[in-house]
């Protein structure tokens, strides 16, 4: 079981970095090809570069709070009170993501006057990402907390 | 709790150590102490059978209802 977890933490690890090197290397090469197609809006390149950066710290937040479930994982202590409060920040940064991601559509559909369907095709997909993760951090808060109860009462039963 | 666990007094009574009961009703140390401090939740019906057992005793002899 624990190899696995150690498996499973360096493969989270091993995306974090990949996405974040793409997010280095990729990001900028892509955010100018879109600007280079649609010239109209080549001013809200660095904005929405800067951005997406800024958006990215979130989620390289909650692989830290993963990280640190998994290490809990590995110690034996899963089903402890401290696992249940990382999974309720987990969901908190995915709630911060949503609503960063929403005014951030506001904000670049004000600028270029409406609506792209590009942004609403990203927005759509972080939104759905966000809210799945959250609802399931939630759902596995609600049970560690009842797993903790359930396991609180085994330990002083005789 | 209004319930408390005698188990001390009934040690005493028997002049027998927690150590040595948890030997004899076979039960770990550490859930007899728990018991023995009246931290315990509850009670399995087979820990109350073993300490019975090995005391000779009642449950009433080791459990008492106070209001």
């Amino acid at each position: 079981m624990t190899k696995y977890v150690r498996m499973f933490k360096w493969l989270v690890v091993l995306l974090a970095g990949g996405s974040f090197v793409l997010s280095v290397t990729f990001l900028p090469y892509f955010a100018e090809s879109v600007a280079w197609r649609f010239p109209e809006y080549d001013y809200l390149l660095y904005p929405v570069l800067f951005f997406l950066w800024a958006t990215l710290i979130g989620f390289y937040y909650m692989v830290v709070l993963v990280i640190n479930i998994l290490g809990n994982v590995q110690s034996g202590k899963a089903f402890t009170v401290t696992t249940a409060k990382l999974f309720d920040r987990i969901a908190l940064m995915a709630f911060v993501e949503i609503v960063a991601y929403v005014l951030g559509f506001v904000a670049v559909s004000i600028c270029i006057m409406k609506a792209h369907p590009y942004f609403i095709f990203a927005l759509f997909i972080v939104t759905f990402i966000c809210l799945a993760l959250m609802g399931f951090c939630k759902i596995m808060k609600h049970l560690l907390l009842r797993v903790v109860d359930i396991k609180e009462e085994n330990d002083y039963t005789v | 709790m209004a319930v408390t666990v005698k188990l001390e007094e009934l040690l005493k009574e028997r002049k027998i150590t927690a150590g040595d009961l948890a030997k004899m009703a076979e039960i770990e140390p550490a859930k007899l102490s728990l018991l023995k401090s009246n931290k315990a939740h509850a009670i399995k019906f087979e820990t109350l059978d073993k300490i019975c057992r090995a005391l000779e005793c009642q449950v009433s002899d080791l459990i008492e209802y106070k209001e």
